[in-house]
């Protein structure tokens, strides 16, 4: 597993027009570039200058991919997930799926097995001062329960 | 007002039948690089092949467009690697604008944003970056 991060970043930005129709563009630019930068107020600020259309919002992605990626587990699927619910500072529960949990850490009551040093790593990660949130930006504190579901997630494809 | 949405780190992850999918976590801080830690504690069978760490800003104001979107302006830059191209395209360019490349008489308001994309170091995939402003044309193009 070697994770390269491309040499840019692409900031879109989604425009209005009159007719309520929503479009996007989307420019690439050094990945070092931060959304603090002057420099993304300057090309917004310079877009809007030249378009009727009105611009409701842009994002920034940075994107990495793994140039060797590892193969999938024998018989995992996408679709079999475990519900990780945590709760957040704010008193909140929040839940993330992880596609094709390990088949090893499902128990016979379909529960997640919390005593699985797999499980209590990515259960630290998540719950690291500072590591992740929510959508709100409420910090995740602690892990509350874990099982699995399943939910479609992708198009009906063969598997051989 | 442009304002910031929480950051999100979304991974996407293949199982044994091809099938692909995608799951978002939202983080504190946008990560500018890989976020090893989560990625390799992830409790899955699936393999892990791409992570995108993204913000979006909201523009407050509700802004109403004008013009019609399907109109686009696009630039042409060269880099300084032979055969590596820039392309802009920007939906509904203004009537100034227009005149301008119908004209080819380019005014300050077309140069000046040439140049604020030059001097933005814009790049195209490959990470080439403009240096020199090539031709603008105007198309029609569903969005």
């Amino acid at each position: 597993m070697a994770w390269i991060q491309k040499p840019t970043c692409t900031i879109t930005f989604t425009f209005l027009d009159v007719s309520g129709s929503k479009g996007a563009m989307s420019l690439d630019l050094p990945a070092a570039t931060l959304p603090s930068n002057a420099i993304v107020a300057a090309l917004r600020a310079a877009i809007e200058n030249v378009t009727d259309c009105a611009i409701v919002s842009y994002s920034l992605a940075y994107t990495s991919i793994d140039n060797a990626a590892p193969v999938p587990g024998a018989g995992s699927r996408v679709e079999r997930k475990g519900a990780f619910k945590y709760l957040t500072e704010a008193g909140k529960t929040v839940t993330y799926n992880v596609p094709s949990v390990a088949a090893t850490i499902v128990l016979p009551t379909g529960m997640i097995d919390t005593s699985d040093a797999g499980v209590i790593a990515f259960n630290t990660a998540m719950t690291a001062l500072s590591g992740f949130c929510d959508s709100n930006g409420s910090d995740l504190t602690s892990f509350v329960t874990a099982y699995e579901v399943f939910r479609r997630t992708s198009k009906n494809q063969s598997a051989v | 007002m442009y304002i910031p949405r929480t950051p999100s780190l979304t991974i996407t992850l293949v199982d044994s039948s091809k099938s692909s999918t995608r799951v978002s976590f939202h983080t504190p801080e946008i990560y500018t690089g890989a976020q090893h830690a989560l990625i390799n504690s992830l409790p899955t069978d699936a393999a892990i092949t791409k992570q995108i760490a993204s913000q979006v800003f909201i523009n407050m104001s509700l802004p109403t467009g004008n013009g019609n979107g399907e109109n686009k302006l696009i630039l042409v830059f060269e880099t300084a690697t032979i055969d590596q191209y820039v392309l802009v395209c920007v939906p509904a360019p203004n009537q100034i604008i227009v005149n301008d490349v119908e004209n080819n008489n380019f005014d300050i308001e077309l140069t000046s944003f040439i140049n604020t994309l030059i001097n933005s170091n814009i790049c195209n995939p490959y990470g080439y970056t403009a240096t020199v402003f090539l031709s603008a044309h105007l198309a029609v193009a569903s969005f």
